[in-house]
């Protein structure tokens, strides 16, 4: 049983700690934290996992105990054996470079004889059906595959309690649905869990309590049932994604343009003879908004880096007004926004980051996309400084400013709470009125709802499909996402 | 058994199977002989060897590769010496011999990356009785190169889309700034990546005070005692 009595923390720079908390998890429980980003969720699963006070350091009021004793006098190796935790990012927590080690490491760590490491693992990779993940690189595996090898490796030593740090917020629909299956085989097993998460729909059968945070308190307490009756207007209004897939709506009839200005001709990639793209043709006009669906290696990120000129094309053509563009002028022309906006942050202030590679930047134009994006008040900080969605509107603001005309977005939205995508929609909405072509890859069904004109579907390097998003073509939509 | 299976498989790969501190061994020694070197003849003759051992450990690829780098760079040094004048020769001819002096030793560092699991480095570093807080971060090291390569090409396809492409002739005209492109997200990337990797490991148990077992069998074979020995005969050479 795991209790929080009293509990107030807070971090060493005084950011989003966690006051008066009062929490008791019985065994076999399986807890939902949620809440707008910084509302003290990832905090709580610290504390449950002893990041805090063992790693993180700071002020911590009050105590947290796991089978009555205190998680602060336990040592961590300690608590490893008997709370297992996955975070957000599984390239980030590897320790090994092969999947077998990983899947072992923590049972090394706890010194288990060989024999029974062997045995431990040969029951997990079947229990997880992963076998087919043994032996690999994790340099070779999708994002999926390297979350369910998390999962073994804290599966294996077979603790008690089970803690998460939004497992799913890197991940495609298939492996979200796998993440589902595990957790409802640990549920089965009458362990605890306890889980914070932004995106809830996969949840639904899982969770049987729901604890909503705001600011660092506990604010609400649901059951699913309460939860789920609560309309969409009342789960936006706390920042908070859907839980059931099936009461997202489309938003009102979109805008098609209509003069396609981009266009590109059976285009055509192979890769060390494989066929990664094929006979893909597409005609697009200023100011759509194109989400790019398909499962993990259908061929959407290698699109996306031909078209920004990153890759060049085996054959086929792209052509903008009606001028073939090479690879090399698509460069200029095109901008993406990654996952991970840390890549492309150079400069020591904002405005330094939107004058660099600019030929002759002009103060003015600035100032100017600067106030658009909202980063005027910040405008001399060092990128390092910034919140997640400022450091991607300080990308963006770069993009404009070197004048491109088609922007690419890789998975804007993930990690987001309800507020970070709407803005993130709101932002698509501002750079479609500039007349920029905007395509976004991504996962995230209520974000095409909300943000996307028009979807194109990758599918085993083709392009299956194309259509407008409009209430004809919701069920189209729909299908692909929910199972 | 297919786990057993998977095992067995990876023990084949490449002929020559050391123990982690065999290869550390080799590295030092590399260092001395570098260090000690009387001539170029002795130089090239150690950088052979540890291409030679590069294949022998079945790290084909990529010892073919520095195998022609190091040709390149001797090549030049000869043409450069004998062709160049005034401050171009000083600081290419200087340039190239620092790179040509740390070769060896960054090929040996290569293979052990190449070849070393991290819990095989480990368990051997464990035998060894270094204490935790040195080795710990040691392996976040050797688990952080072969990442190096991913962040790379992320952060050479941010700066082509930026026009501040890290190309030859960029590096040329501004080293100083284009270095700094690399590094400024290199280095935030890396710092992120260390706290999460840390993170993520002392909720693994890394921190248990007592030995921690190991899949993979460490251990000394006949052939660590040969590759040893034939290290040292190799720095012996430096003073025939």
């Amino acid at each position: 049983m795991i209790t929080l009595h009293d509990v107030t923390y807070t971090y060493q720079d005084e950011k989003d700690g966690v006051q008066d908390i009062n929490i008791t998890i019985k065994p076999g429980e399986c807890v939902l934290l949620c809440g707008r980003s910084g509302c003290g969720k990832t905090t709580l699963t610290r504390l449950i996992n002893g990041l805090i006070p063992h790693f993180f350091p700071g002020k911590l009021a009050g105590r947290v105990t796991l089978d009555s004793v205190d998680l602060a006098e336990m040592p961590m190796y300690a608590i490893a054996e008997k709370v297992g935790s996955v975070f957000q990012n599984p390239r980030t927590q590897f320790f090994n470079v092969d999947t077998d080690s990983e899947i072992a490491f923590c049972m090394e760590n706890l010194s288990y004889p060989v024999e029974t490491i062997l045995a431990r693992m040969q029951k997990t990779v079947k229990d997880l059906r992963a076998e087919s993940l043994l032996g690999r690189s994790i340099f070779a595996l999708s994002g999926g595959e390297k979350q369910k090898v998390a999962f073994a490796s804290v599966y294996a030593p077979s603790p008690d309690v089970y803690v998460l740090d939004e497992p799913s917020s890197n991940l495609d629909v298939a492996s979200i649905d796998q993440v589902r299956e595990i957790l409802l085989l640990l549920k089965q097993q009458g362990k605890t869990i306890v889980i914070a998460e932004h995106r809830l729909y996969y949840l639904q059968e899982i969770v049987d309590r729901i604890i909503y945070l705001d600011k660092g308190r506990i604010a609400a307490e649901y059951t699913v049932e309460q939860f789920l009756a609560l309309d969409s207007a009342a789960a936006m209004s706390r920042g908070l994604r859907t839980m059931d897939l099936h009461k997202v709506v489309l938003a009102e009839q979109r805008n098609q343009p209509n003069f396609p200005v981009l266009t590109v001709e059976k285009l055509t990639l192979k890769y060390e003879k494989n066929i990664v793209l094929e006979d893909v043709n597409l005609a697009v006009a200023k100011g759509d908004v194109v989400g790019i669906i398909g499962r993990n290696g259908a061929g959407k990120s290698t699109f996306s880096k031909v078209l920004c000129g990153l890759q060049q094309e085996f054959s086929g053509t792209f052509c903008y007004h009606g001028k073939p563009v090479a690879a090399k002028q698509r460069l200029k022309l095109a901008y993406m926004v990654m996952q991970d906006v840390n890549y492309q942050l150079f400069a020591e202030s904002v405005e330094e980051e939107c004058s660099l590679g600019v030929v002759s930047p002009e103060p003015n134009m600035i100032v100017d996309v600067l106030k658009e994006l909202d980063l005027y008040e910040c405008r001399s900080r060092h990128p390092v400084s910034l919140s997640g969605g400022q450091k991607q509107r300080t990308a963006i603001a770069a993009g404009i400013l070197c004048n491109k005309e088609i922007l690419i977005f890789d998975e804007p939205t993930s990690g987001l709470d309800f507020d970070g995508m709407k803005q993130v929609s709101k932002l698509l909405t501002q750079l479609t009125e500039m007349g920029k072509i905007v395509f976004v890859v991504t996962h995230d069904y209520e974000f095409i709802a909300l943000a996307c004109n028009r979807v194109i579907h990758f599918d085993g390097g083709r392009l299956q499909d194309d259509f407008a998003i409009n209430r004809q073509n919701s069920k189209k939509l729909r299908d692909f996402f929910v199972r | 058994m297919k786990l057993i299976q998977v095992l067995a498989n990876q023990k084949k790969q490449g002929r020559l199977q050391l123990d982690p501190r065999t290869k550390l061994f080799i590295l030092l020694i590399g260092n001395l002989g570098v260090l000690f070197a009387p001539s170029l003849r002795y130089e090239i003759f150690l950088a052979g060897s540890a291409i030679v051992f590069g294949l022998f450990c079945g790290v084909y690829r990529s010892s073919l590769i520095m195998a022609a780098v190091y040709c390149l760079l001797i090549t030049l040094q000869i043409l450069g010496a004998a062709y160049l004048v005034g401050v171009w020769k000083i600081s290419i001819v200087a340039f190239i011999s620092f790179c040509r002096k740390i070769f060896p030793c960054a090929m040996l560092g290569g293979v052990l990356i190449a070849t070393t699991k991290v819990n095989e480095f480990m368990a051997a570093l464990n035998r060894l009785r270094i204490s935790k807080t040195i080795f710990i971060p040691l392996v976040v090291l050797l688990r952080y190169f072969p990442m190096m390569k991913e962040e790379w090409e992320h952060i050479r396809n941010a700066m082509k889309m930026r026009g501040i492409s890290p190309s030859f002739w960029a590096i040329i005209r501004h080293p100083v700034t284009t270095l700094e492109y690399v590094y400024v997200p290199m280095l935030i990337a890396a710092s992120n990546l260390a706290d999460q990797l840390s993170a993520a490991a002392i909720t693994r148990g890394i921190d248990n005070p007592s030995p921690r077992t190991c899949l993979q069998q460490v251990g000394f074979h006949a052939l660590d005692a040969v590759s040893a020995g034939g290290a040292l005969l190799l720095l012996a050479a430096a003073w025939l």
